[in-house]
Parts: C-alpha cells; sequence; structure tokens
C-alpha cells in the first residue's frame, strides 16, 4: 500500500480502501473500445475497476464465503455501461449493486433510477465506491438501502437519479453484512413498468441507436426508457446498433473485395420468384399498403415459423423493404434468431440491400464465367456473398448457378477455394443424374475468414477453368 | 461545574501559558447554564444536548450553548484525528499541524443547524457528535488531499451536484439554468486522458454545441447556444473556486427570525425533554443489559482479538499502530478487528431478535453498533481499571489525586487548580506530571505484560496511554 494511501486508510479506518494498480487500470482502459460516446467509457472504466476491486475484497478481505455472481453476466455488462453507471452483483438472494464515481468530494450518493424503479434491476443495498485513478486507489466510504433511497432520496427527474446526503449513508460494512443476515431491510415495492409492443420497442430502438454523444436514456420519458433497458434482447439490440461503428468500415471494405467484372446479382439474373402479398399482386402498392405488407412479412420471420419462411420472407424483404428502419430492426434480429447458417445469409443480405451502411449487412455480387465451349451452351455465374460475422471476421459464401432461370448446372462442374498458394481447401462438383444429364441447380461453399486474407476460386469443367483471386 | 464549562466555553487555540487549548467563559452563556441547572439539577450531559438540539432552531443561546458543546467535541476529535494522520505526514503533499486540523474541526462548529441535519432526535446524541465530527474533519482532509492539480475544468467535473448547488447558493444563484448547465456537461463532458489526470482541457466547441442541444431539449423555451452554456459553466467554475476559500459565518447573524428570541429559561425546561429522557433512560437500560450479555460474548473470543480489542477500545490506538507492535501487516489487524467485531455485532443483533423481539434494520444495526463501540470502551476501560488502575490510583496519594481530578474530570486548568489548593502553580504543574506518568507507567508495564511484546514496541502508543490515564482518571476514580 502507498504511503498516501496509507495516510488515507488511518483517517477513515472504518471505510474501505482498495489499492488500484497502474495495469488494472490499463486493462479497464482496454475495456474501453466498446462503447459509444465519451462518458460511457469513463463510466466503464470506473465500473470496471470498482468491480474488480470489489469482488477482491469480497474474496479475500471480506470474511463472506459466498460466490458473488455477477448480474445479469459478465458478458451484458458493457450493454448495462453504455447507458447507465452501476454494477450489480447478486450475492445469494441479496443483490448489491456497486455506483462508483470519480467526484473528489463526497457530499453525496447518486443512484441513477433504473437501479431503484426498474423492479428487475432494483437492489438490496447500495455502495458508494469513489475511484481516484490518479492516485491508485477506490475506497468504499458507505453504503444504504433501497427503502430510504426510494424514502428519502432526492428524486431529480431531468437526470433520472436519485441522490442521498453523505450522512444519511452507513459507513461500515460489517452493519450490512449483520443487517442482511437479520433480513431487517425489505426494499420497497415497485409497481411494474408499463409494457411495450413490438412496435413501441421497434420505434424507440429505432429512435435510440441514432449515435449521440451522451446517454439515449436522457432523450425519452423514465417509464419507456425503463420498460426497454429491461428487456434484455432489447437492450443488447441497442448496444449492438450503437457501439459497432468499425464494421461501418466493413460494407466499404467489401466494396474494395469486389474487383472490376463484378455486378449486382440483379443485373445477372433474371428476378426471382416472390411470396404473394397478401391480397395484392401489385408490386408497387401505395405507401400504407406497403406498410402493411411490410408488417405482415416481417410476422414470418419470428422464431416459430418454418426456416424455409423465415428465409424467402427475409428475401421478399430485401426487395420490398429498402430504407424501411422496421425491417432493418427485424432482419437483424433473424441475424440473431436464425437457425440455419442458410438464413444468417439471407438476412445478411436482405439487410445489405435494406440497409447498406448497417454495420452487420452483408453484400453480394455475381460475376458471369466464361469456360467456353466446355460448357454446352450453358451460361452460369459465379456469386461471392460477404458478411460480416464478429470483430474481424468475416463470412464467405461462393455459389455457382446457371444464369438461366430454371436451369441446372452441367455435370462435372467443380467449384474450387484455394489457399493463396493454390492448394485445394475445399471442392464441390455438380451430379449427374441418372440419364446424365446435370442434376444440381446450384453449387456452394461457404467459409469464414479473418481481414486480410487472400484466396483463389477456381471453377472448372472439364478441362476449362476459371479462377478469381480474392483480397479481403 | 463540568456541566456549566461544557456548554459555556469557547476554544481559546495556543494561549499565552503554552497550552494547545484553554476554555474561556462566556459570561452569557455561563449564568443561562447555571439557571437551567437550577431548575433540573440531575439531568446529564446528553440530555442538555438534547434539549438545546431540540431549540436551536428558534432559540440563538440553544444554538450558542451546542456550539460551545461542538467544539470540545471538535478539540477532541482533531487531536485524535492528527494522532492518525500525523504518523504519516512525511508521505503526503499536505503537511498538517495541529492548528489546522483544530481549524478544520471548529469551522464545523459554527453551522450547529447543517451539523445536525442529519441527527435522528430518538437516538443517543452523544454517540453521533464524535462520530460525524470525527467523520466530517476527515473528510474535509481527504477533500483537500485530492484537490490539488485540479484545472478548471477538472473542479467542474469533479465535483458533486451537490456541492456545486452549494458554492451557486453561496454567490447568490439561485435560478436553475446554471445547475440545468451543469448536469448537461456532465453528460456529455468525460475525462480524455484515461490514466486519471485530473487537470482537463475545456470542453471543445462540438461538446459544447451538444451540451446546448441536450440543454434547449431539457429546458422549455429554451434557445441557448455553446456560447450561453460556456458562460454558465464559467459561473459554475468561479462559484466553486471562491466558495472553496474557508468563511466563518457568525452565529449571530444566521437563520433567526428577528423579534423571536426568548431567553432560554423562559421556555418550559420539560417542553420536548420528558421524551428524551424516557428514550434515554430506556437507552441505558438497554446498555447494561447488552453489557451483561457482551461481557460473556467477549470472554469466548480468542487472546489475540482480544488484545487487538483491548488496543482499539481501550486505549485507542489505531490499525497500523497495532500492526507495528506485534510485527503483522496492517491489512491483518484490521482483518481480525473488523471480523471479531462483526461477530460480536451478530451476536447484538441476535440478543435484540430474542430479548426485544425485533428484527433489526441497517439502521437499527447502525444504532446497535454505536452502542456495541460504546460498551467496547467501557468494557476494556472498565477491565483496566479494575486489573490494574485503581490499585495505582490509590498508590498515588491523596494530593496527586485531588491534582488529576480537577485537571481530568472538572476540566480545570493549572492557575485555576493552583488558585483553589492555594498552591504554585509549579506545583501543580509537578505534581500533575509525575502522577500522570506514574499512572501511565503502571499501565503501559501491564499491557506490555498482557500481550507480551517487547516494551519499546508500545513507544508509538505513549501519547495514546496518557490519554488513557485521564480518561479513567475522568471516569472511573471517586472524590
Amino acid at each position: 500500500m502507498s504511503n498516501t494511501l496509507t495516510a488515507l486508510t488511518s483517517l477513515n479506518p472504518d471505510q474501505i480502501w482498495v489499492e488500484v494498480s497502474l495495469l488494472q487500470i490499463e486493462q479497464a482502459v482496454a475495456s474501453e473500445q466498446k462503447y459509444s460516446y465519451d462518458v460511457a467509457r469513463s463510466i466503464a472504466l470506473n465500473n470496471y475497476l470498482a468491480l474488480d476491486a470489489f469482488l477482491n475484497w469480497l474474496k479475500i478481505e471480506s470474511g463472506i464465503d459466498e460466490q458473488p455472481k455477477v448480474w445479469p453476466s459478465l458478458d451484458s455488462l458493457p450493454s448495462i455501461w453504455e447507458f447507465v453507471n452501476g454494477t450489480a452483483i447478486d450475492l445469494g438472494n441479496t443483490r448489491i449493486v456497486l455506483i462508483p464515481s470519480d467526484e473528489i468530494d463526497t457530499q453525496e450518493f447518486c443512484v441513477p433510477a433504473e437501479w431503484i424503479d426498474i423492479p428487475t434491476w432494483a437492489g438490496d443495498y447500495y455502495l458508494a465506491v469513489q475511484v481516484n485513478t490518479e492516485d491508485h486507489w477506490l475506497r468504499i466510504w458507505g453504503y444504504t438501502t433501497h427503502q430510504k433511497l426510494k424514502q428519502a432520496g432526492q428524486y431529480d427527474k431531468l437526470s433520472y437519479t436519485y441522490s442521498l446526503e453523505q450522512d444519511f449513508l452507513i459507513e461500515d460494512l460489517n452493519i450490512m453484512w449483520v443487517a442482511r443476515s437479520q433480513g431487517g431491510d425489505r426494499k420497497v415495492a415497485l409497481s411494474s413498468l408499463p409494457r411495450l409492443s413490438q412496435v413501441q420497442a421497434e420505434g424507440l430502438l429505432a429512435q435510440l441507436s441514432q449515435k449521440s454523444h451522451y446517454s439515449p436514456r436522457l432523450k425519452v420519458d423514465f417509464e419507456q426508457w425503463g420498460a426497454l433497458i429491461e428487456n434484455e434482447k432489447w437492450r443488447q439490440h441497442l448496444y449492438d446498433q450503437r457501439t459497432q461503428p468499425v464494421l461501418v468500415h466493413w460494407s466499404q471494405r467489401f466494396e474494395n473485395i469486389f474487383t472490376l467484372g463484378w455486378q449486382a446479382v440483379e443485373d445477372v439474373f433474371a428476378p426471382s420468384e416472390i411470396i404473394p402479398v397478401l391480397g395484392s399482386k401489385n408490386l408497387e402498392p401505395e405507401k400504407d399498403a406497403n406498410q402493411k405488407a411490410i408488417a405482415s412479412i416481417i410476422s414470418l420471420l419470428g422464431p416459430h415459423h418454418d426456416e424455409l419462411l423465415r428465409r424467402q420472407a427475409a428475401g421478399v424483404l430485401g426487395k420490398i423493404g429498402v430504407g424501411n428502419s422496421q425491417v432493418s430492426i427485424a432482419l437483424t434480429e433473424l441475424l440473431h434468431t436464425a437457425r440455419e447458417e442458410k438464413t444468417r445469409w439471407q438476412a445478411a443480405m436482405s439487410l445489405g440491400k435494406v440497409d447498406p451502411n448497417n454495420p452487420q449487412a452483408g453484400c453480394q455480387k455475381a460475376k458471369l464465367v466464361d469456360l467456353g465451349m466446355q460448357l454446352g451452351g450453358h451460361s452460369i455465374a459465379l456469386i461471392m456473398a460477404v458478411m460480416p460475422k464478429s470483430d474481424n471476421e468475416i463470412g464467405i459464401l461462393l455459389q455457382v448457378q446457371s444464369s438461366e432461370v430454371q436451369k441446372n448446372l452441367p455435370p462435372g462442374l467443380k467449384l474450387r477455394l484455394l489457399s493463396e498458394s493454390d492448394e485445394i481447401i475445399k471442392e464441390i462438383e455438380t451430379r449427374r443424374d441418372a440419364t446424365g444429364r446435370g442434376k444440381d441447380d446450384c453449387i456452394q461453399l461457404a467459409f469464414g475468414c479473418s481481414q486480410g486474407t487472400r484466396f483463389g476460386i477456381k471453377v472448372t469443367c472439364n478441362n476449362a477453368s476459371f479462377t478469381e483471386s480474392i483480397a479481403t | 461545574m463540568a456541566m456549566i464549562e461544557m456548554f459555556s466555553t469557547h476554544a481559546k487555540i495556543n494561549d499565552s501559558n503554552g497550552h494547545l487549548i484553554s476554555w474561556i467563559p462566556d459570561r452569557e452563556l455561563e449564568v443561562n447554564m447555571i439557571a437551567l441547572l437550577q431548575s433540573d439539577p440531575n439531568s446529564n450531559e446528553e440530555s442538555w444536548a438534547q434539549y438545546f438540539v431540540s431549540n436551536f432552531d428558534t432559540n440563538l443561546l440553544a444554538s450558542k450553548h451546542i456550539s460551545a458543546y461542538l467544539e470540545r467535541v471538535a478539540v477532541n476529535a482533531a487531536q485524535r484525528v492528527h494522532r492518525r494522520l500525523r504518523n504519516f505526514q512525511q508521505y503526503t503533499q499536505h503537511q498538517y499541524e495541529i492548528f489546522d486540523v483544530l481549524q478544520i474541526g471548529l469551522l464545523i462548529t459554527c453551522t450547529p443547524q447543517r451539523f445536525f441535519k442529519t441527527f435522528n432526535q430518538k437516538r443517543p446524541l452523544k454517540n453521533f457528535v464524535h462520530t460525524t465530527m470525527e467523520r466530517k474533519i476527515d473528510e474535509i482532509l481527504c477533500q483537500q488531499m485530492g484537490q490539488k492539480r485540479l484545472s478548471d475544468w477538472g473542479l467542474l467535473r469533479y465535483t458533486t451536484q451537490k456541492l456545486l448547488q452549494e458554492a451557486l447558493h453561496d454567490q447568490g444563484y439561485r435560478q436553475p439554468q446554471h445547475l440545468l448547465a451543469y448536469k448537461c456537461f456532465r453528460a456529455i463532458y468525460a475525462p480524455q486522458k484515461t490514466t486519471g489526470q485530473r487537470s482537463l482541457q475545456p470542453p471543445t466547441d462540438k461538446q459544447l454545441q451538444e451540451m446546448a442541444n441536450l440543454y434547449n431539449m431539457k429546458a422549455s423555451d429554451s434557445t441557448a447556444d455553446q456560447t450561453h452554456i460556456h458562460q454558465l459553466l464559467s459561473e459554475c467554475v468561479q462559484a466553486l473556486r471562491k466558495y472553496q476559500k474557508i468563511r466563518i459565518d457568525s452565529i449571530d447573524v444566521s437563520g433567526y427570525r428577528e423579534g423571536y428570541s426568548p431567553h432560554l429559561s423562559d421556555i418550559d425546561p420539560l417542553c420536548g425533554f420528558q421524551e428524551g429522557s424516557l428514550i434515554i433512560k430506556e437507552r441505558i437500560l438497554l446498555s447494561s443489559q447488552l453489557m451483561d450479555s457482551l461481557s460473556k460474548f467477549l470472554q469466548q473470543i480468542d487472546q489475540s482479538t482480544d488484545n487487538y480489542l483491548l488496543l482499539r477500545y481501550g486505549v485507542q490506538a489505531v490499525y497500523a499502530s497495532i500492526a507495528r507492535i506485534f510485527n503483522v501487516d496492517g491489512t491483518t489487524i484490521y482483518r481480525r478487528c473488523r471480523l471479531g467485531k462483526r461477530t460480536l455485532l451478530s451476536q447484538v443483533a441476535e440478543w435484540a431478535n430474542v430479548q426485544l423481539h425485533i428484527t433489526a434494520s441497517s439502521e437499527m444495526i447502525e444504532e446497535m453498533n454505536a452502542l456495541l463501540d460504546e460498551c467496547l470502551i467501557h468494557y476494556y476501560q472498565d477491565l483496566t481499571f479494575r486489573l490494574v488502575f485503581k490499585q495505582a490510583w490509590q498508590q498515588l496519594g491523596q494530593q496527586r489525586q485531588i491534582l488529576l481530578r480537577l485537571r481530568y474530570f472538572w476540566l480545570k486548568n493549572e492557575a485555576a487548580i493552583a488558585h483553589e489548593l492555594q498552591l504554585d502553580e509549579s506545583q501543580v504543574r509537578s505534581g500533575l506530571e509525575s502522577g500522570t506518568q506514574e499512572l501511565a507507567a503502571v499501565l503501559r508495564n501491564w499491557i506490555q505484560q498482557r500481550l507480551t511484546v517487547p516494551s519499546n514496541l508500545l513507544n508509538p502508543l505513549a501519547e495514546e496511554i496518557l490519554d488513557f490515564v485521564k480518561t479513567l482518571t475522568a471516569k472511573y476514580t471517586t472524590p
């Protein structure tokens, strides 16, 4: 312990003082990259340090044997810290909420209303943690209860926080442990927040996923906000939407993958069959009817539907939902809930048409393959689709199909994936039926790779071949 | 006499006789206190303090009495805090003399209404004042240590809203726009340097524009631009800078309605007083029941923990000093003492549950904790007195006993004692010195044998042991 910290500890011996190393601070800083605005990064830093210090203290110093559990999970914490300060830890049936701050004075303790008024978030005890990264320490200078905050706290309706003056906090955590064992601290009963419909939620998500320099919680009234963020799926979705700017570069990057000769798929193929829209054969309906059509097709994406139907619905939405934010949200959702990779691909491709700048949108292009007389009059196209998978990974789908509608590929046609040194990594070949004619209308290879990978595509038929080199 | 002095004298730092503190009587308060004591001669320190706190909002004299009382608390607290800090002074950038810490403590006594803001009158006042005074001094020192190297924007960023609100109010800013601008600032501006430098750069034009946009969204009919926001925030910084300078609010001009300050003896002294007495009596009963149970609990703890608690609660040593005696890490002592205390507190809570049929909340346990602290202090002081001090006291001789009681129980200074006993001041001083040192030596010897440590390891506790002598003399000896 540093001498300054020892001096401070001697002033307040009943408080918990923890030294924070430079390494810990650096690790905390490294985790800051997952947030979309400065204050969120600062919140994440403080919470990261507070959580780490508290868990260590709990394990080594506290004399408490129970295993703590971070709520809802360690992986979910960024989706909380992006929006609100605080970290919850469950110890048995008790929820302890750490509220760190880096202010120099401790005149007041300020708790975001999420931790008090959202029933599934509310804590039993709230710990005031002062973080000082300059002098490399933090301290827990007191605690309070849900009841105290709710009944004696000053509610700020502009910033959605409850505040208590310093003197209302109890300094000694020993008291908390004993009170907990006695069971005398009861949370104030809370009423449920108003339920949001899917449409309302999607509207809010669309509104709040727009990047801003402050937490989106300040943009809407608290009841709506609380209902939205309480839903783990919606909260994660909002976080994903707000925090993946780096993937925007992916769509630009994808454009660079496709060199001269690659065209839009629609320019190479005739339009594919679409599912008839309810009661209407007109593919250019009025706006309201279009909205209804979109809404009804979106409902077909639900996880309880057959996967083929979901895939087809995604394909249709890619055509009729261009620029529609609800379609964008629904397709992004499908990316996460799809049961088959094919469905994921379809979702990514449709998203690429509907919302090209979406960080999760895919991109596909086609190129006509010239194999001369060897194809016996067949005209074939190579399609390459690219889809972002994670920070540095992309998914690639290679397809060969006839450029003519409902025509099978010739038998013995091979599609090969080659390494940078021309070694065959994967290969697939078209089949022949009993009469010796081609049986497959499409062959494909799918794989993942990291950014910067180079590979080759080779299409061969008899002795003719077509090769394409790709750099991601 | 002690009661009169407690509520009617003011501290003078560093008097001409070389004493750190001397106590100067306030004639107005003295006269009033004598009159009050005549109306109820049996009430004790706790009762009178509670009474003054109940009335200080409407009566200037009550406020002055409680302020005088707080000065004694502040002096004791400041001395304890300085003693704790002194061991580490050479390692900190800020150097605090005892006078500095005393000044901080006495400053706190100037605003009794603020001091007692969170005081619950159903709870013991004495515990509250001692704990709160020390805590407030600690926090001011902590805060001062942290305020080095703060730029204007760092000051604004690292200050709580409450402190800013006080500063704005102090400078005459009553409208809400400054606080709203601050909230927008806090929502958008964050330190760029993640290494924790507190000297921060000003917000950029873009950030100021974002703050203006948020400000206009939150305020009705507002069209603030970045210039306006910058101005509001700058005024916040200026208010904070001015508020940092130490001011003393005169008790005579703050917070009283003109034309309504009846003399305290005109107020029915039992008005609102009887209830306080009942609570105190109930508490005394609770304490004595608790003491019986506590003695049994303490007889069951292990010897090491018992020794640590003796030093912590009897001698009032800090964890770091205790650690040096046993040549262990300070955190080891801290952990053992805290776990030992928690076990005792759990047993107290269980006892209350069984005997009093209450399921204790945090606030009740906090109260029990304060009671437990008192009981532990009493237990170890009583133990020390019975086992060693009493006999040593009896061997002192009558004259030195009288000198020590006049000094430590009646709180008279040497001049007053010399006058009362018709002695030379130097004789008084010599008698006090030798008596105190003799008793301290006996105590030290006993502690050393009980702890089985070399004598020199107790050197850092010399002052604490002297204080222990004074406390035992004041509390346990009889005339």
